[in-house]
């Protein structure tokens, strides 16, 4: 049974873009077309606005946490091509990094897997994708993967620190190679893989008949097979998987949507997937016990009442 | 086996800005935060304007049933026995796990019951209209896994010897259907008993639910007992044959025989007309006969199909074995057939009935509204043998996906997180992923709830996840400026990088201050100082401090110098090191060999060429702002430095001379 426990009031002036809750689920970040982020606190049930942070100069797309034992940091990326670190010390929230290599509007970014440090991935509508990556001192390490996508990229998403099918090298411990899905304005799927500091377009996955608007690789749960999930204009979401054993990717269309699918992310433990769509719907679903992927629930939109409890202007 | 689709579930957002569009992001476990909103095109910057300035994100959280105060108290409980039982299944099988199975099995549901009780007691206190329908749904829903529950228990865990289900079936539903035994408290209260309205109705339902004890105290209180019908009644009554323990030591074909006799004697007095005088009487007979139609008559008494398939197998059938009552199950559904559709839960207590546990298991999860009762009664269920342990597409057997599913639903409460650990635990196949993920996303609002984080860690051999966490709070020591913490935070998770950082600041706090903060915490180092470099410098430097402190000279001066030639210590600190020297040079006893002085010098030497060679470089290239790091001397250090090369040559000197010299007696 779900329920509404609670709603938060962001004041944003402007249409939300994305929200993204920490790590711990005590900090939400929300950011929005009126170029500001937010950051509320949300432990046990109240909101607090932590703080606004103003630095884009267009609508800003998306946020991200990097993991805490980095500190509090979050990145954005916006409309007006610069991606931004942002990091709190002593209690307030400013500027760590500034990023504008991009030649037109950043729609992604993603942190990695706290295994391979601090790499932040950025996926621009000029169809490069940017990996940031912290060297520790203070210095930001670029590399740049050039036309991954023709017309542009839309989404990133960062596999697992252990990949199940790496190797393992001979201290027994699996070799921890980055991996990186991205979608894009060609329909494409594509999966790119570090190896000597350099990254290399590993798959290009086939399938989608329109532009893919999100993609995201699954939390490893200690099986040896890999999953993504991506979404695209077609309406379409398509699980890829890789039993680990080969290179070669299956897919299964999960399901067949209404209208333009336009974001999905997995739970935690990733036995769940959120998606949400143009259709006004949040769907969740679920692999059930016989490898069928079903719905489980279902959230959608109201016809416009407004309840008692809503705010009105 | 036919699938039964789970039907979504459907919430409603009532927000208007929604209808541009609907997205969501995770929280922590079953939470959901949604907010209004798409993606624009990206091409073309077109952004619907917003309905209202205010942007609203509703949270949205699921399976939570388990949070609250009094089904807190269930899981806690059921915690406690699904943990002994593991523990007994690890170290029994077969027969000797049995008892204690069933014991679990009755544990169970004593917990439940408390925690239904609990809920009613709830719903009478409560003034508020919407959490009282709340509860009553909660003490509904409770009422319905009792009943599943003990359905299941007689069925597929308790299963009688010989398969006889007739004892435990009526014990099933005297327990669930308590009108009969309500009333005829009530009735005897009354001066004459027969006078109330429900009288006989009463006693039809209490000899429906073979409770012949009762209805012959109630006949005893007509005013008609002395006559012969009534004699003839109770005397059926009072010897019908009942297969309890009375009977175990004999065989079925002897009770059956015995109840056969019973029967022919009721059959003849009913044909008789013994009882035709007394409609009431009669009809009680006929139950006793086992005949059709009155159990059609009584159907309302019967209140359901499966309280007339028990009253029906007691006097039709009381032999009947577990495995075919389903035959008998039809006659009794046509009887209440209202719609064709069975209920919620007639569906699953047929499941039952028909041995089929996978359709219990699967409906069960559909209509109850959370995990509890399938991932405890699966669990038990694999115990007994019951479910056979093939593996499922996912990956595991389904005992493992439903405590997976409970699992995930406690682990975003503030304190049952540790009660989903223990139950993740105990899946065998992705149990330990699941606390991996989930232990690192643990909120650690205070070092006490690190701590016990840490603790589960460490015992589950986690150390990847153990060093993260050290690493969140080493961070969070450090900004709020108790560097001691933070140290031994990362001396915790071997973290290099910070070690260094911190012992660092140390030395640079002692040569401001001219002494150490966080004493013990150095002194106390022991072999975590090899962690870093700088960490071993720092704590052999303390050591150099305590052997001068106690007066140990020799040993001080030898470890300075080692300090110095194994080029432990940092450049910058090399000018403190060789200031401490002074004192030792200048000492009475000689301390320094002359070896050990020319090593003193040479350190100097390689010092100051330095410093002079950086300088000379530094004004060469005319770089303002070059590095600071070897800046030229202060005038402070020059007079350092000179007092350092006076004292050096004295003391070389000096040792020069007593080692010379040959001690002569």
């Amino acid at each position: 049974m779900v329920s509404v426990i609670n709603s938060i009031d962001t004041a944003h002036e402007d249409m939300i873009h994305d929200a993204q809750l920490d790590y711990y689920g005590t900090k939400l970040a929300t950011c929005s077309s009126d170029r500001s982020i937010k950051i509320f606190d949300v432990k046990s049930g109240q909101q607090t606005l932590i703080t606004n942070l103003l630095g884009h100069e267009g609508p800003v797309w998306q946020v991200a946490w990097a993991h805490p034992m980095f500190g509090n940091i979050l990145a954005s990326c916006g409309y007006d091509r610069k991606v931004i670190i942002w990091k709190e010390s002593n209690g307030t929230w400013g500027k760590l990094y500034e990023y504008s290599n991009h030649d037109s509007s950043v729609n992604s970014v993603c942190f990695s897997s706290h295994e391979f440090g601090l790499n932040l991935a950025c996926g621009s509508s000029d169809g490069s994708i940017s990996v940031i990556s912290s060297t520790g001192d203070g210095n930001w390490d670029i590399k740049k993967i050039n036309n991954a996508h023709t017309i542009g990229c839309n989404a990133v998403s960062w596999a697992p620190a252990v990949t199940p099918n790496s190797l393992m090298d001979h201290s027994g411990r699996p070799q921890m190679v980055k991996r990186l899905v991205s979608g894009g304005c060609d329909n494409l799927v594509k999966i790119y893989r570090e190896e000597d500091g350099q990254w290399s377009e590993e798959q290009k996955l086939e399938g989608h008949s329109d532009w893919v608007r999100d993609c995201a690789w699954a939390p490893s749960i200690g099986l040896p097979k890999s999953i993504i999930a991506s979404c695209s204009q077609d309406c379409r979401v398509i699980i890829w998987t890789n039993d680990g054993t080969s290179n070669n990717w299956s897919s299964k269309v999960l399901h067949k949507f209404n209208d333009v699918v336009w974001h999905l992310s997995w739970s935690i433990t990733g036995n769940i997937l959120a998606v949400s769509g143009g259709d006004n719907k949040v769907s969740l679903w679920k692999e059930s016990v016989e490898g069928q992927w079903v719905c489980i629930s279902d959230v959608n939109k109201g016809q416009g009442q407004v309840t008692e409890g809503q705010k009105t202007s | 086996m036919v699938e039964r689709e789970r039907e979504p579930y459907i919430l409603t957002i009532s927000d208007p800005n929604c209808a541009v569009g609907l997205q969501s992001t995770w929280g922590l476990g079953n939470q959901l935060f949604l907010f209004p909103g798409k993606k624009g095109n990206l091409i073309a910057d077109d952004r619907a304007p917003a309905q209202t300035p205010y942007q609203e994100i509703q949270e949205v959280k699921w399976d939570t049933d388990m949070h609250n105060d009094i089904p807190r108290k269930l899981v806690n409980e059921s915690h406690n026995i699904f943990m002994l039982l593991q523990t007994q299944a690890a170290e029994a099988s077969g027969s000797a796990l049995h008892p204690h199975l069933v014991k679990a099995s009755k544990q169970y549901r004593a917990v439940l019951k408390a925690c239904s009780m609990g809920m009613v007691h709830l719903t009478e206190s409560t003034t508020d209209d919407a959490l009282r329908g709340h509860f009553e749904d909660q003490v509904q829903i409770s009422e319905m896994t009792e009943m599943i529950w003990s359905l299941c228990e007689i069925f597929f865990i308790d299963v009688p010897a010989g398969g006889l289900v007739i004892t435990q079936l009526i014990e099933w539903l005297r327990w669930h259907f308590t009108d009969g035994e309500k009333m005829a408290v009530e009735i005897l209260r009354e001066e004459k008993p027969e006078d109330n309205l429900s009288y006989w109705d009463t006693i039809y339902r209490l000899v429906l639910q073979g409770q012949l004890e009762a209805v012959r105290h109630l006949l005893s209180t007509h005013s008609g007992r002395g006559r012969s019908e009534f004699q003839s009644i109770e005397e059926l009554l009072r010897k019908m044959p009942v297969y309890s323990k009375l009977f175990r030591g004999h065989s079925i074909s002897e009770f059956d025989m015995k109840w056969r006799h019973w029967w022919d004697e009721c059959k003849m007095r009913l044909e008789q007309g013994e009882f035709a005088t007394n409609k009431n009487l009669e009809i009680i007979a006929r139950i006793l006969c086992g005949e059709e139609e009155v159990f059609t008559d009584l159907r309302d008494l019967c209140e359901t199909w499966y309280h007339m398939l028990v009253s029906k197998m007691l006097y039709q059938n009381p032999t009947v074995k577990a495995a075919d009552l389903h035959y008998y199950v039809q006659g009794c559904l046509d009887e209440y057939r209202v719609s064709s559709r069975l209920g919620e839960l007639d569906g699953i207590l047929l499941s039952t009935i028909e041995f089929d546990i996978h359709q219990v298991i699967k409906d069960s999860s559909a209509v109850l509204s959370n995990w509890w009762f399938v991932a405890h009664l699966t669990d038990l269920l694999q115990h007994c043998g019951q479910l056979e342990t093939h593996r499922l597409e996912f990956g595991s057997n389904l005992r493992e996906y439903l405590l997976l599913e409970y699992a995930s639903s406690l682990m975003s409460h503030k304190s049952l997180w540790q009660v989903g650990i223990d139950y993740l635990d105990h899946c065998t196949e992705f149990g330990r992923k699941y606390i991996e993920h989930y232990i690192e996303h643990i909120p650690l609002e205070t070092e006490k709830k690190a701590l016990k984080v840490l603790g589960v860690c460490d015992r589950r051999n986690m150390a990847e996840q153990a060093k993260s966490i050290c690493k969140v709070m080493g961070r969070r020591c450090m900004q709020h400026g108790r560097l001691g913490s933070a140290l031994s935070w990362f001396l915790r998770s071997k973290d290099v990088a910070f070690a260094t950082l911190i012992a660092e600041k140390f030395l640079f706090e002692y040569s401001e201050n001219g002494s150490f903060s966080n004493l013990d915490l150095i002194d106390n180092l022991g072999s975590t100082m090899l962690l870093s470099k700088r960490l071993t410098f720092l704590g052999k430097y303390r050591e150099f401090h305590k052997l001068y402190g106690d007066k140990d000279h020799h040993a001080a001066g030898s470890l300075l110098l080692s300090l110095l030639t194994a080029r432990l210590a940092p450049r910058d600190f090399w000018i403190t090191l060789l200031t401490d020297c002074i004192p030792l040079l200048e000492a009475d006893k000689m301390i320094f060999s002359s070896m050990q002085t020319y090593e003193l010098m040479h350190c100097l030497e390689e010092l100051t060429k330095e410093t002079l060679l950086l300088s000379a470089s530094q004004n060469k290239a005319k770089t303002p702002d070059s590095q600071d790091r070897t800046k030229a001397f202060t005038e402070l250090e020059k007079e350092k430095i000179d007092l350092l090369r006076l004292a050096l040559t004295r003391n070389l000197s000096r040792a020069i001379v007593t080692e010379g010299t040959i001690k002569t007696l």
